[in-house]
């Protein structure tokens, strides 16, 4: 479960344009869209909805859904270079559609109603960067600033770019002569994959390579995150193998590692009772991966709606019943004024496993427009089915003040 | 207790304190608002390009700098990498009511991210309602509230456009960077400007050097990149305009410190005798000064508080004139905020305050240091005056020598401007001589019978002494309104004719509009089916770098000159080579603008290389080119195409002779080449913006000019009413001598009127000397263009009737007064 509403977040945006200030008279600040998670739970009026009917189709479901509001392409990676020094990376893309676009795109590309927000972060156990960009989905002439397609697979904001390595090529080869739209004779173009984003002396370069297939969350990829039946198409690739370069500070890192990619599109991720959630991705030493999601009540004292599912080394997928996951926050940190649970006591009582997960890195806060907290954790426990590494994340924590 | 006894003067005489309270007012309310103004600007220059972020440091424009992009080279430019650029189009539109507004299109997805933006109120407030607003439908077209106020219209208004199109609701942003432009969402832009796919730059956000080499390197032929402090400083640019203001707001100064001077002569001399009797009832000296001095305090605290608050609300109300003469004169832009800069008083305040009490001094040592045993006399008084007036006639004398050499030789705006003080000042030193002459000369000539009229003009005399600084001060004011008005005057008739003769063809084509037609030939065919008589001329324009005379590399714009009439002849050379003429449409000659002229240096027989291609040629002739911000240089159309032979014309013009119905062509125009209305400008179209341009450029001056005649006029009425007020005796001693109140009056009126009468026949010629002095020193210093001065009658007789009115009023009221006063009452009050 990854979900950021950037709607909220973009808006900052115009900030910079009017330094002196701007606000419009006779309008209340509104509390909760400064919680970037308005857009999630708002109505879904006039776009497509999840359903647990609709089967998922490949390559064709890599590409984007823009009958859906809001979808994202989420690559989280736990790397180490040759002398052992550890390292997490996070690409990711958002989408959303600000108003339904079913006459097909506007004449004039700026006045697409796609949006696109991308963020990159390294961290390191001691240090976090976090960088954000935005993009209208406006193709001019054969440009765009962003977009996605699935055949062969690229997602890209400028030259943020998640994709196969044969669209990578292409990609790369022609920007200087506006030709974006030659001709492309890839068969499925999907794995391998490449990620490449850079800002000032921070960059990941890595190839992202899998033997195994992709796993479908959920129903048939149909995940649902309210009782009320309300949910989201999710399908995840747990097992890419990543090898290539990392830049921090300007220093550059030859790192190899494990990396997680998830994929996820809905109209209506939260419902107006949910205020945010927790959300585990572990590589278990075991060769195992275990992904286990909370969605918070607003209510204080309410119980929170819990998913989780454990995929073995082969890709096969086990469920675990929800009543017997329990998600216990041992210690908290004050991160950006807010209190944040850093380590927590997972227990799988149907699986007979506890774990202990930590974050090495306290501070690992995306200082980002719409601002969450997303790192790199260690698992601790017994044996290798408990152990391990992997992302947490973490979304819709009130500041204190 | 000397204090509240010295005080106790004023209520018997309110009037008194109220003149020297406006003195003070006055001295601090225009050059408090003046340099308010500036400071503001200040402010604004040193914080650039606020609004479009942390402050792009360059742009990336189309080689040709007249040409739009192609959106799509933005897109590549962030598809390689180059993340920190925004696409910015600047457009100029015409609302339906006829407004030009300057519009600004940005992307709101595509500015640099406002990581911590901690001042941003932005941030603060309802963000959403912004963004859904502005970067998305309905749109908003974000203006300053006082730009929304210039324009006279609205909030929510959704202006129409004269193309037809219609411009997202004006929404008011309290935001002090905006200024005179309004900003909105660029798709919302290209789509009201017809200009969809275009852009007129890209932004440059990137601070590493490194990066933008990388960037310049990755940049195709047909675009360049030009740093932002390539560009010639908006403060160094503006910087006349500036001392230009704070000229005024000094003059202004300088006229009230004359009244406040005034003011206390007055009241100190009406005092004499209570000063004598403190004395001698044992105050000792000093304290009497002290006192003398804390009672002026109170009135320079008053007067300044006052004075600060009015210079303030006057400023406010000043600024975006001034932000629409920067913007369309130097296409420099200020902020208009919401709140001014409230140190810019502190200088001017503590100046005022200094200048009073020096004021002061005099009038206080003679109060106060006289012998206690004797009484004042006239006569001491008389010879006191004649001989200060013989020492402002050397300093006048003085002055107007120094302007005169500055005339000639200055080469700084500082310099013109101080040869512009100095001619002033030199015009108000002579006038007490001056007038004194003049009255000695009818004292003379006059027949000895006429006793009345002897008296009159021998009292005038008199009069000079107390009176001469109130009139010195209403001259300074009359003399620079009247040399500002002959100067706007000249600068407006000569930019008329200018236009006249430059927008030579009836119809020009825009530039963007040509690139519809497919081929030139389809164009000539359209000729064909027109008359024999209209004829088809393509403009071109460059802008290229040139190395000037003194060494420095600088933009210089290049035009081309058809060698047939209209064009022939459109242009007027100030200076010229013989032959300038054959020469230049032989290509062996090239005529440079007179801006280039005056400020880069070049001369006639300067040689200059205009491309590689073609060999270096002289200079033959300056042509004037007022208005132009930039340097220009005129190549023949034969030369222009050996350089750019490829280069596509900026423009056609469509001539021929005046007779034919261009409005018929123009309409046959549009529809053969389904052209919009916006594609084809109007000769008689462009002569009318250019000159709404002008007027409203000069709408500050006209203002400011307007205030100082207004202050003129308050301070006559005071000085006026004081002088009168002082000379109960004097009417006392004619109703003693038998003259009728009726007779009183009219004698009261014929000597001041003689007085301002002989002041305007003054005013006149310094006025039309000043205008010269501005139309050929400081205008060409300050921005390299001179035109030839016109004199026209209306603002001199505007003038004498403000400065009439200001004169009758001023005398009227206290003269009704002191012609219905007994004369037995009124010797009573001269005695008390």
């Amino acid at each position: 479960m990854k979900a950021l509403s950037f709607c909220s977040a973009a808006l900052l945006l115009v900030a910079p344009l009017i330094t002196g200030g701007c606000k419009p008279a006779g309008t209340e600040p509104r509390a909760e869209s400064a919680d970037g998670l308005a857009a999630l739970a708002a109505s879904a009026t006039g776009f497509s909805s999840a359903s647990p009917e609709t089967t998922l189709q490949f390559p064709e479901d890599h590409g984007e859904h823009r009958d859906y509001r809001i979808e994202w392409w989420y690559l989280t990676a736990n790397l180490e270079d040759d002398a052992g020094r550890q390292f997490g990376a996070q690409w990711t893309l958002f989408r959303v559609a600000v108003e339904p676009q079913s006459d097909g795109p506007p004449a004039n590309p700026w006045q697409d109603s796609q949006v696109y927000m991308a963020h990159f972060a390294i961290s390191t156990d001691t240090e976090h960067v976090a960088r954000q960009r935005y993009a209208r989905g406006g193709t001019h002439g054969g440009l765009a600033r962003a977009g996605v397609e699935g055949k062969p697979f690229r997602a890209w904001l400028d030259d943020w770019y998640l994709g196969s390595r044969a669209a990578a090529d292409q990609q790369f080869a022609t920007t200087g002569g506006f030709d974006l739209s030659s001709p492309r004779t890839v068969s499925d173009g999907w794995l391998p994959l490449e990620v490449f984003a850079q800002e000032n002396g921070y960059s990941i370069d890595l190839q992202l390579r899998s033997e195994r297939n992709l796993v479908l969350q959920g129903n048939n990829g149909f995940s649902k995150k309210h009782p009320n039946g309300g949910g989201s198409h999710y399908y995840s690739h747990p097992f890419l193998e990543a090898s290539g370069e990392l830049e921090f500070a300007g220093e550059r890192f030859e790192v190899h590692g494990q990396a997680w990619l998830d994929r996820e599109w809905s109209s209506q991720f939260l419902q107006a009772d949910q205020s945010g959630w927790d959300w585990f991705a572990l590589h278990l030493d075991s060769g195992e991966k275990l992904m286990l999601f909370q969605l918070r009540g607003k209510t204080k004292g309410e119980a929170s709606f819990r998913h989780g599912v454990l995929i073995s080394a082969e890709g096969g997928t086990t469920e675990i019943d929800a009543r017997s996951i329990a998600l216990e926050p041992t210690a908290y940190a004050q991160v950006a004024g807010r209190r944040l649970p850093i380590r927590w006591q997972i227990d799988l009582a149907s699986l007979n496993r506890s774990l202990s997960v930590t974050a090495l890195h306290k501070d690992q806060w995306l200082d980002v427009d719409f601002a969450y907290w997303e790192g790199f954790v260690h698992a601790e426990g017994a044996s290798p089915e408990e152990s391990g590494r992997g992302y947490l994340e973490m979304v819709g924590y009130p500041s204190d003040r | 207790m000397i204090l509240v006894v010295l005080l106790k003067h004023y209520r018997r005489h309110p009037m008194q304190a109220l003149f020297l309270l406006s003195g003070v007012v006055i001295a601090n309310v225009l050059l408090v608002g003046t340099q308010l103004i500036n400071a503001q600007a200040r402010a604004s220059y040193e914080q650039g390009e606020r609004i479009l972020g942390a402050g792009p440091r360059g742009e990336i424009f189309s080689t040709d700098r007249s040409n739009l992009i192609d959106e799509r080279e933005f897109v590549a430019l962030r598809l390689k990498g180059f993340h920190r650029t925004a696409p910015l189009l600047r457009s100029y539109v015409t609302t339906d009511r006829g407004s030009v507004l300057e519009l600004l299109g940005v992307d709101a997805l595509s500015m640099p991210a406002s990581t911590s933006s901690t001042t941003s109120p932005v941030s603060e407030g309802d963000a959403s309602d912004v963004f859904d607003n502005f970067a998305f439908p309905p749109y908003a077209l974000l203006a300053a509230p006082a730009r929304i106020d210039q324009l006279g219209i609205e909030e929510g208004t959704e202006l129409r456009l004269t193309n037809g199109n219609v411009l997202p609701p004006l929404r008011a942003v309290r935001s002090g960077e905006l200024g005179h432009r309004l900003l909105l969402d660029i798709g919302a832009l290209q789509e009201a400007s017809n200009q969809r796919g275009q852009l007129s730059s890209i932004l440059v956000f990137e601070t590493d050097p490194e990066r933008i080499a990388a960037l310049e390197r990755a940049l195709p032929d047909t675009l360049m990149y030009e740093p932002g402090e390539s560009g010639p400083d908006p403060a160094q640019l503006t910087q006349s305009l500036h001392l230009n203001l704070a000229a005024m707001g000094l003059l202004a100064a300088v006229v009230g410190l004359f009244l406040t001077y005034n003011a206390i002569s007055f009241s100190y001399t009406d005092r004499r005798e209570l000063l004598r009797r403190l004395r001698l009832a044992g105050v000792a000296r000093r304290q009497l000064r002290l006192a003398l001095i804390l009672e002026l305090g109170v009135f320079l605290l008053v007067g300044c508080t006052i004075g600060v608050w009015l210079g303030a609300v006057l400023a406010s109300r000043l600024l975006p004139g001034l932000g629409l003469t920067l913007a369309q004169l130097y296409d420099v832009y200020i902020g208009y905020p919401d709140a001014l800069i409230s140190s810019a008083w502190a200088v001017p305040v503590l100046s005022t305050i200094t200048a009073a009490l020096a004021c002061a001094w005099v009038p206080l040592r003679g109060a106060t240091a006289g012998p206690v045993l004797s009484r004042w006399s006239s006569q001491w008084e008389l010879n006191h005056a004649r001989q200060r007036d013989h020492r402002f006639l050397f300093a006048g004398v003085a002055s107007l020598a120094m302007a005169a050499l500055a005339s000639q030789l200055a080469t700084s705006v500082w310099q013109a401007l101080a040869g512009m003080a100095m001619l002033l000042l030199g015009a108000a030193l002579c006038l007490p001589t001056l007038l004194r002459s003049i009255l000695r000369l009818f004292d003379r000539s006059l027949n000895t019978r006429a006793v009345h009229w002897n008296w009159l003009v021998a009292d005038s005399r008199w009069l000079l002494g107390p009176a001469a600084l109130a009139l010195m001060a209403m001259t300074l004011a009359l003399v620079a309104n009247s040399g500002l008005n002959t100067m706007i005057g000249s600068f407006r008739s000569a930019t008329e004719a200018w236009l006249e003769q430059r927008l030579a063809a009836q119809l020009y084509l825009r530039g963007d509009a040509i690139a519809k037609f497919d081929t030139e030939a389809e164009f000539r065919r359209w000729q064909n089916t027109q008359h024999d008589g209209v004829k088809v001329t393509e403009r071109h324009r460059q802008t290229i770098s040139l190395t000037t005379p003194a060494g420095l590399p600088m933009p210089v714009e290049l035009i081309d000159l058809a060698p047939y009439e209209p064009f022939r002849s459109s242009v007027q050379l100030i200076d010229s080579r013989p032959d300038s003429e054959t020469r230049f449409f032989s290509s062996a000659g090239v005529f440079v603008s007179e801006r280039a002229w005056r400020l880069n240096g070049w001369q006639l027989d300067d040689q200059i290389s205009i491309c590689p291609s073609a060999l270096s040629v002289p200079v033959v002739g300056i042509y004037n080119d007022y208005g132009n911000p930039s340097s220009q240089i005129m190549v023949s159309q034969q030369l222009f195409q050996t350089c750019w032979p490829e280069l596509p014309p900026t423009g056609i013009g469509i001539h021929g002779p005046a007779e034919l119905d261009w409005s018929q062509i123009r309409a046959s125009l549009l529809e053969a080449f389904g052209l919009r209305a916006s594609d084809i400008l109007d000769q008689v179209e462009l002569k009318q913006v250019g000159l709404r341009v002008f007027d409203r450029t000069f709408a500050i001056t006209q203002a400011l000019n307007s205030l100082t005649l207004i202050v003129a006029g308050i301070g006559i009425f005071c000085s006026i009413s004081a002088i009168h007020h002082h000379r109960i005796g004097q009417q006392a001693l004619l109703a003693s001598l038998g003259l009728s109140r009726r007779e009183r009056g009219w004698m009261l009126l014929a000597q001041w009127g003689l007085l301002g009468l002989l002041c305007t026949l003054i005013v006149a010629p310094f006025g039309t000397i000043l205008a010269w002095y501005l139309a050929q020193v400081v205008t060409p210093v300050a921005f390299g263009w001179s035109f030839p001065l016109r004199l026209e009658f209306m603002p001199y007789l505007t003038l004498l009737l403000t400065a009439a009115g200001a004169f009758l009023l001023a005398v009227l009221v206290p003269a009704v007064r002191l012609t219905r006063v007994s004369p037995a009452s009124l010797l009573r009050e001269q005695v008390a």
